[in-house]
């Protein structure tokens, strides 16, 4: 047995550490603030430094050498989600049958099972399951459409299970085949911002991508399409190096918003929110205006967590968190939570900076853009920056499916960032 | 004004947008510039999106910063949280709501500086009714009803008071609404209510050249601090929650014969008629119309041989029931109701538009009379019959006349100019009339209003009521060549005009002059 570098490692551990130390001390303030202790406040801690410990000997066995730091980071978020969570009692230990407690646990293992499968040379799987990727999203979006129940203007299978966040990733895998199989179509545009189109691209993209967007037009998921189409003009610009294509599908917005805006009832009502929320105060602009009351109150440095009162925001523990959030932790916690969500997005575009492999290169850049544009588009919506879409915040949000989700993109991302070679 | 700025507000989101736009198109620019190094161009577009997704997370997070660290600047979002915060903690709860002060700074409502929202009253029950009351458990009356936001400070309808809010944002510790000035004058209001003290009735002080209300009493009254359930729910004619100055209608027996005697003037009329001690009967089968002497004589079982030939000025000094009752039905029906519409009768006047609502009045009401109607007109003309008045309507009427026919919108604070409310006669005309009102004080039933050189000008009123004592009134103003302060003055069943309202009348005209008022 050869020796491996003696680097990986030792930073590894280091990075833990210091994810956990600031675990403990977010963790901390809720105990500290709640008052009395309860023995029932070391679940969070206990449970994280299980799921730490775990993934580090994984990672070990495995001899992973991809990015400490993208994993570290979207741990320490992951943990901050908990203890919110915790707080917001939607982790309720002494109910050992709730899913939910068991969302970090899932989503971990997605991810060490992700980066186990594809790490490496197997990173090629993907590229031919990406076609596959397309049918099944398809597949999924039409079960969710025939079976759905509709909740709070999302549709959700049984149990809240809502199987649309896998077609997040399915599609973005798509998108990268798409990109490479019509590399020379996208580089020599025909017109700025408009590939050169031929049957075959004009056939894919029609059963591929806007077959899937009727469904989720018919699902009603406006927030998806925004954030899929968002991620495919990302994709692209950063594919060619051609800004055309940001410009001309900037456009494409703003004309799809103006479309939104005067045909889709349930898009107009968002975009009237956005632009006046005051105008039904009281009705459709109730959560948008709660959520900034709960910033409001937050100030600078926050009530502390656990002694705000988030809960009279709607949806606090999901969709709104960011709120949740401004409150507890104030304003300048939140700068310190955008600092991480920023670094993990800039260790995400260096993995993809440093693919070889154009197709790895279109999926890394996919799979980060994702999930920067919805937090953007999340934080955006609760600061009222941006009209509301419903998206979650990646590893902070309630909600199992968005958790695993994301941690499956956060393993895709690790397996491409690994450059393990079998010996 | 106001529509400007709603134009503006409807483009700001877009505007805003396009500065963020600019701003990072600015710093992608200069990104680009230091872009020589061998970077590959691959490389150099996936930091350029990086760079852009930075900007744009540090546009939203300096947007949070609007709300989370200066919301208070936005005044629709101040008051959304004021109603519908539920945290016991929320800064907005520390805001302290205006003061409402009379003309000359004496604070009528503040905040307990310890308990910001519950209010304090100094006045107690003396102004309980034009200030009105904000109570956690009652709601919101009066003028604290009226300018709600105003006083929270979330209205901002000009750009003095958002510049205003914008200092005290910025100076003040605890943010502070807008403070409301009125036109009332403190002592004058005390003392009104001083000298009702005991009776149920109103009285108003107005300046006639201004319409500014120096005092608007009602009494009995009710202590601001103290709301029970019982006030809700009493007794009707006790109810002290009423502002009868403004809400009482009351038939306004003889003082309205000085608006019979306002439209004969305005004709060039002064007739001299016959009032015979029988009385006058305006139409067949219907009770003649009698003089108070005539039933004087009768209690007294004395004869009474009746005014005789007699003009305006003594008929008003004498308040003639008879000589106006013909006077009313000569002039005619018709000429009588529409003279009433130049006096705003069945309308309501404004004394304060509010920021969430308005303090109003009616001036009046009285029913339409056709041609032919003389019954019913004979009993307007002398203020009986279906007319009825408020107080504020019957001092307005004054005012009218001792502003030589201009009746200016009488107003609660200084914050609109006066403003002129109708024409009600020529100046010549009203000029007379003050004199022959001066010939009431000084020769007739207000004697005891001829308070020494004040030159008071007036007209009492004794009203019959279906039930129980007269309703007594008296109108006045001073001085008479040049008034500048009308009183009118209601006792709810108070007998006698010149016994029962006259004297708080006085009371106050002595105060106004202790006050100032009249010096030169």
């Amino acid at each position: 047995m050869t020796r491996e570098a003696p680097v990986t490692r030792p930073v590894l551990g280091r990075v833990f550490a210091v994810v956990l130390l600031a675990f403990a001390m977010v963790w901390g303030v809720k105990v500290g603030l709640a008052g009395q202790w309860q023995p029932e406040y070391l679940w969070p801690a206990l449970g994280f430094g299980v799921v730490l410990a775990l993934v580090w000997v994984a990672l070990a066995l495995m001899r992973f050498r991809g990015d400490a730091l993208l994993l570290s980071l979207a741990l320490l978020l992951a943990g901050l989600g908990l203890v919110v969570q915790f707080r917001f009692g939607t982790l309720a230990l002494h109910e050992p049958a709730r899913w939910s407690n068991y969302a970090l646990p899932m989503g971990v293992g997605v991810m060490l099972l992700a980066l186990a499968v594809f790490r490496g040379p197997r990173a090629r799987w993907l590229e031919r399951a990406s076609v596959p990727a397309a049918l099944l999203s398809i597949a999924v979006l039409g079960v969710v459409l025939l079976l759905g129940q509709r909740f709070r203007g999302a549709v959700f299978l049984g149990g809240f299970l809502n199987p649309t966040e896998v077609v997040k990733i399915l599609l973005v895998m798509y998108a990268a085949s798409l990109l490479c199989a019509y590399r020379k179509a996208f580089e020599q545009p025909m017109l700025p911002g408009v590939p050169a189109l031929s049957g075959g691209l004009l056939v894919s993209v029609g059963l591929f991508w806007l077959l899937p967007m009727g469904l989720l037009v018919l699902i009603r998921d406006l927030g998806l399409i925004a954030l899929l189409n968002a991620t495919l003009l990302v994709m692209v610009t950063l594919a060619t190096g051609r800004w055309s294509y940001a410009l001309a599908g900037g456009v494409a917005l703003v004309v799809a918003g103006f479309g939104v805006h005067h045909f889709v009832p349930h898009g107009s009502g968002r975009l009237a929110v956005w632009l006046d929320p005051f105008a039904d105060a009281t009705g459709k602009g109730w959560q948008v205006l709660q959520g900034l009351s709960a910033m409001a109150s937050g100030g600078w440095w926050g009530a502390g967590l656990g002694s705000g009162h988030p809960q009279t925001v709607p949806i606090a523990a999901s969709d709104f968190v960011y709120a949740a959030l401004a409150e507890e932790l104030g304003f300048a916690g939140c700068g310190l939570v955008l600092l991480a969500y920023l670094l993990l997005f800039q260790r995400g575009y260096r993995i993809a900076d440093a693919m070889r492999d154009p197709y790895a290169q279109a999926l890394a850049n996919g799979l980060i853009t994702m999930l920067a544009l919805q937090t953007l588009f999340n934080v955006g919506g609760v600061t009222k920056a941006l009209p509301l879409t419903g998206l979650t915040l990646p590893f902070i949000s309630h909600g199992g499916s968005s958790l695993v989700t994301s941690f499956a993109l956060l393993g895709l991302l690790l397996a491409l960032s690994d450059p393990a070679k079998r010996a | 004004m106001t529509e400007w700025v709603q134009d503006a507000a409807r483009w700001l989101p877009w505007v805003k947008a396009a500065f963020l736009a600019a701003l990072a198109a600015l710093l992608l620019a200069l990104w680009f510039r230091r872009g020589r190094d061998p970077v590959a161009p691959k490389r150099r577009i996936h930091r350029a999106f990086f760079a852009f997704l930075a900007v744009a997370f540090l546009a939203v997070y300096a947007y949070q910063a609007t709300w989370q660290l200066a919301g208070f600047a936005r005044t629709p979002f101040v008051e959304f949280m004021k109603k519908y915060n539920r945290r016991p903690d929320s800064p907005v709860k520390r805001m302290v709501r205006g003061e409402i002060r009379d003309r000359n700074g004496v604070v009528l409502a503040h905040d307990d500086a310890d308990f910001p929202g519950r209010r304090v009253y100094p006045l107690g029950a003396a102004a309980c009714h034009v200030v009105g009351y904000l109570d956690p458990k009652y709601g919101m009356a009066g003028l604290e009803a009226a300018d709600h936001p105003f006083l929270e400070g979330y209205s901002v309808a000009t750009r003095e008071e958002q510049s205003r809010f914008g200092q005290n944002l910025l100076q003040a510790q605890a943010p502070r609404g807008n403070d409301l000035v009125l036109t009332l004058d403190a002592r004058l209001q005390q003392e009104a209510m001083r000298l009702l003290a005991g009776r149920t009735g109103a009285a108003v002080a107005l300046d006639p050249r201004t319409g500014d209300v120096l005092a608007l009493a009602s009494a009995p009254a009710f202590d601001p601090h103290k709301l029970a359930p019982g006030l809700f729910a009493g007794n009707p004619d006790r109810s002290p929650l009423l502002n009868r100055a403004l809400q009482g209608l009351y038939p306004p027996g003889s003082t309205y014969k000085v608006l019979v005697a306002a439209l004969a003037l305005e004709r060039g009329e002064e007739p001299v008629l016959e009032c015979p001690p029988g009385g006058y009967v305006a139409a067949p089968h219907t009770p003649p119309i009698r003089d108070h002497e005539f039933y004087d004589a009768q209690r007294a079982g004395r004869a009474w041989g009746g005014h005789g030939r007699i003009g305006l000025g003594r008929a008003l000094a004498k308040s003639s029931n008879v000589y106006f009752a013909k006077l009313g039905v000569q002039l005619g029906p018709a000429s009588l109701w529409d003279h009433a519409q130049r006096f705003l009768f069945n309308e309501s006047v404004t004394l304060h538009d509010g920021s969430s609502g308005a303090v109003r009045a009616r001036v009046g009401r009285f029913p339409p009379l056709q041609e032919g109607q003389r019954a019913a007109a004979a009993q307007s003309a002398i203020g009986q019959g279906e007319v009825l008045a408020t107080p504020l309507g019957m001092t307005l009427l004054a005012a009218a006349i001792a502003n030589d026919g201009r009746l200016m919108r009488p107003r609660l604070t200084a914050r609109t100019d006066p403003e002129l409310l109708a024409g009600c006669g020529s100046p010549a005309a009203m000029r007379r009339l003050r004199a022959l009102l001066r010939g009431v004080v000084t020769d007739g039933t207000g004697r005891r209003a001829d308070v020494p050189g004040l030159e008071v000008a007036g007209k009492t009123g004794t009203a019959q009521t279906p039930r129980g004592e007269d309703h007594a009134w008296f109108i006045c103003m001073a001085p008479q060549a040049k008034p500048r302060l009308v009183v009118g003055v209601l006792i709810e069943h108070g007998g006698y005009g010149s016994t029962a309202a006259l004297p708080v009348a006085t009371g106050l005209l002595r105060k106004a002059e202790e006050l100032g008022y009249f010096a030169k």
